[in-house]
């Protein structure tokens, strides 16, 4: 009897079910293969603050709107349409609020926070709500800084907001080295993503060129002919002054035209001279453990590391013209490949390791494509009539910093992958060989 | 006076005997150049042959067309072939057939020796498939008591879960429908472009009521990427009220898309 009582309302679940699944079933799904060219509609409250942190919250509020727009993924809702109030109400406090007047203004997200100055501390809370999916709470973080952090917190909350949408944080509060002579000589400059804050990362009137990030972002190598007027690799510690000479068990065995650090910091691949040719190396830091990786009479340049560090990806002229291959860290297993075109040089391999970017040159300038690693895939990225070159990936793989000349000065510009809108970032000088720090701790 | 007539004689036989044997070697020689000398009319024949098949080119034209490597290129059917033969045989052409009148190729289409050489043309067979296809569902419909259906199942219709292979037809107030649903959910469907490279694809059951307000969603084939399958729902939700359904019942819609870079 009692297993009579319990099979019957298990027995009509079970029909009820079946029958929602027949009937799905017995339709024709509706396939949706085109999303819409849309950016994500979000609405910003203005902080919530004391009177005396009135000013820091304005600040945070303004390079917050400059991390979203940075992003290509957001358009802000303006204030003006606003059904809800535009000031955000105390986080602590319960939500109490009509969720329906920011879908209504076709919102899809809200961002609510507030801002308090004690002392010389900043405290940022924020939360951004989910608006489409019925306000739901999606990301939400406290910062703690110094007055003069306003403008990186604002950037970090925008990239915690990109991160909450897409999965991968944003790189607004990332930075770019880049060469410059707007100084009189080839100094190294680091900047913000955005091409904001700028300040000099090397002073010597000497020529410094290839400046490449260490994976942690607290150092920079690159090449400067401060030394005996030769090319070496000197390393730039961020916080010190002074840049140390590296690869000292290498003195005397030639110069060293390029290195940069695999994604370990540990090991640095070096473009070398040997017997005149240019060859690859790698090495540790202090020069030990050398061992050379191409062999041959033509010119090996431009190493790249997978994210893995397990391949190189480099530019050689074996074949007689300069294309791009591919080798194994040991230096085995060398594959060609770039086919189209007789000069492609300037790898650049994708955090995310999709993709190599490189240029191309076509009619006396040059254009940035993307191969894939195994060579099956070659697209164009970057094509105009004056020349777009030295191509570095930003380290969400969404975005590429590379040296124009389409202004006439040569100057550092970012497209983003999927809206391919371009963005100047320098406006002095001529400015080369970007290159995109990693995330900031 | 006779051994002078005697010798002109002589020289009259002698000059007839060489004309002869000349006029004799001319008209051997001539015999032999019609024998076995060059026929230029016999390649002129291929492009007369094809001639024949383009209804619209003026039959003169066929005579004056200089003798040129454009007929071998238009793959000629060769003349009289002969279906004896077990292999096909490149077109040796005889001296009867230099009358173009002769040629008549269009009547025997089916002789040709490469025909014998490879399988039957494809779109023969499917057409006869189609054929005995559209009579099979003419006979199905007909036994259900549905009305003709001349419009074909759209694209939509591959990915429904019809059973046994055969498409299940779509009313035409349904096919509206969803064609007017997608374009809700297209517009509303936000997606960063990275994902639009990737190989992502969501189900989501969507419950309608009769407006076509969503009542529920529910992600049967989530695509493994939250983020992904977030913004499927998130699109759902502000799609919301889709057009007012022709059944309030349970809904599918698959994600995929299709970019590249």
């Amino acid at each position: 009897m009692k297993a009579g009582r319990a099979g019957c309302p298990t027995l009509l679940l079970a029909m009820l079910l079946s029958a929602v699944g027949s009937s799905a079933a017995d339709k024709p799904a509706i396939l949706i293969d085109q999303p819409s060219d849309k950016a994500f509609r979000i609405a910003l409250q203005r902080f919530a603050s004391d009177p005396s942190a009135e000013r820091a919250a304005g600040e945070i509020h303004q390079s917050l709107v400059a991390g979203l727009d940075f992003s290509g993924l957001f358009q802000r809702v303006p204030e003006a349409a606003f059904l809800g109030p535009v000031q955000s109400p105390s986080l602590d406090a319960a939500p109490g609020f009509n969720c329906a007047r920011w879908s209504q203004i076709g919102s899809d997200a809200l961002l609510q926070g507030e801002v308090h100055v004690e002392a010389q501390e900043v405290r940022v809370k924020f939360r951004v709500l989910d608006v489409a999916r019925g306000c739901r709470f999606l990301v939400g973080k406290r910062y703690r800084g110094k007055p003069d952090d306003l403008r990186r917190m604002g950037k970090a909350m925008a990239d915690d907001i990109v991160g909450a949408f897409t999965g991968q944080r944003g790189v607004a509060d990332t930075e770019i080295a880049f060469v410059s002579d707007r100084s009189g000589s080839r100094e190294i400059f680091v900047m913000d993503a955005d091409g904001e804050n700028l300040r000099a990362a090397t002073h010597n009137h000497s020529i410094n060129a290839f400046p490449d990030w260490a994976p942690d972002g607290e150092a920079i190598v690159y090449t400067s002919y401060r030394y005996r007027n030769r090319p070496w690799l000197f390393l730039l510690t961020r916080g010190t002054r002074s840049p140390g000479r590296i690869l000292r068990r290498l003195d005397g065995k030639g110069p060293i035209y390029r290195g940069v650090l695999d994604p370990s910091g540990h090991r640095i691949a070096l473009v070398r001279s040997v017997s005149g040719q240019a060859e690859i190396f790698t090495a540790r830091r202090d020069g030990s453990h050398s061992k050379r990786l191409t062999r041959n009479w033509s010119i090996d340049v431009s190493p790249t590391w997978s994210p893995d560090g397990r391949r190189i990806a480099f530019v050689s002229d074996r074949t007689g013209s300069p294309q791009v291959y591919v080798m194994h860290a040991d230096g085995s297993a060398v594959r060609r490949l770039t086919f189209d075109g007789s000069y492609n040089t300037g790898p650049a391999w994708s955090p995310d390791g999709r993709w190599i970017a490189y240029e191309t040159r076509v009619n006396a300038q040059f254009d940035l494509w993307l191969v894939d690693p195994e060579g099956r895939t070659n697209v164009p990225l970057v094509t105009h009539r004056r020349s777009d070159e030295q191509p570095s990936w930003a380290p969400d793989s969404r975005m590429l910093a590379f040296s124009s000349s389409r202004r006439g000065s040569k100057d550092i510009y970012v497209i983003g992958l999927g809206d391919r809108k371009v963005r100047r970032l320098t406006h002095e000088g001529d400015n080369t060989a970007p290159t995109w720090g990693p995330y900031r701790r | 006076m006779q051994s002078y007539l005697a010798s002109v004689e002589q020289d009259r036989r002698r000059q007839f005997r060489r004309i002869l044997a000349l006029s004799a070697l001319a008209h051997g020689l001539l015999v032999l150049f019609y024998a076995v000398g060059p026929r230029p009319h016999r390649q002129l024949l291929l492009p007369a042959v094809v001639q024949v098949d383009l209804v619209a080119a003026p039959a003169t034209r066929a005579h004056r067309r200089p003798v040129t490597p454009k007929p071998v290129r238009v793959k000629p059917v060769p003349p009289k072939p002969k279906p004896a033969l077990p292999k096909p045989v490149p077109p040796k052409p005889k001296p009867a057939l230099v009358k173009p009148a002769k040629v008549v190729l269009p009547e025997k289409p089916t002789a040709v020796p490469k025909a014998t050489a490879k399988p039957a043309p494809e779109p023969a067979h499917a057409a006869d498939e189609s054929e005995s296809y559209e009579e099979m569902l003419a006979k199905l419909r007909k036994e259900e008591g549905e009305p003709a259906h001349e419009a074909a199942p759209n694209a939509e219709a591959k990915t429904s879960a019809a059973p046994a292979g055969i498409p299940t037809p779509i009313p035409a107030q349904t096919r509206v429908w969803m064609a007017r649903a997608k374009m809700y959910v297209t517009r509303a469907w936000i997606l960063q472009p990275g994902f639009r490279t990737l190989p992502l694809e969501a189900e989501v059951q969507v419950r309608l009521g009769p407006s076509g307000k969503v009542l529920g969603i529910e992600v049967t084939r989530g695509s493994g990427n939250p983020w992904f399958d977030e913004s499927v729902e998130r699109a759902i939700r502000k799609a919301s009220p889709l057009p007012a359904p022709p059944e309030a019942d349970v809904w599918t819609f698959v994600f995929r898309p299709g970019d590249l870079l």
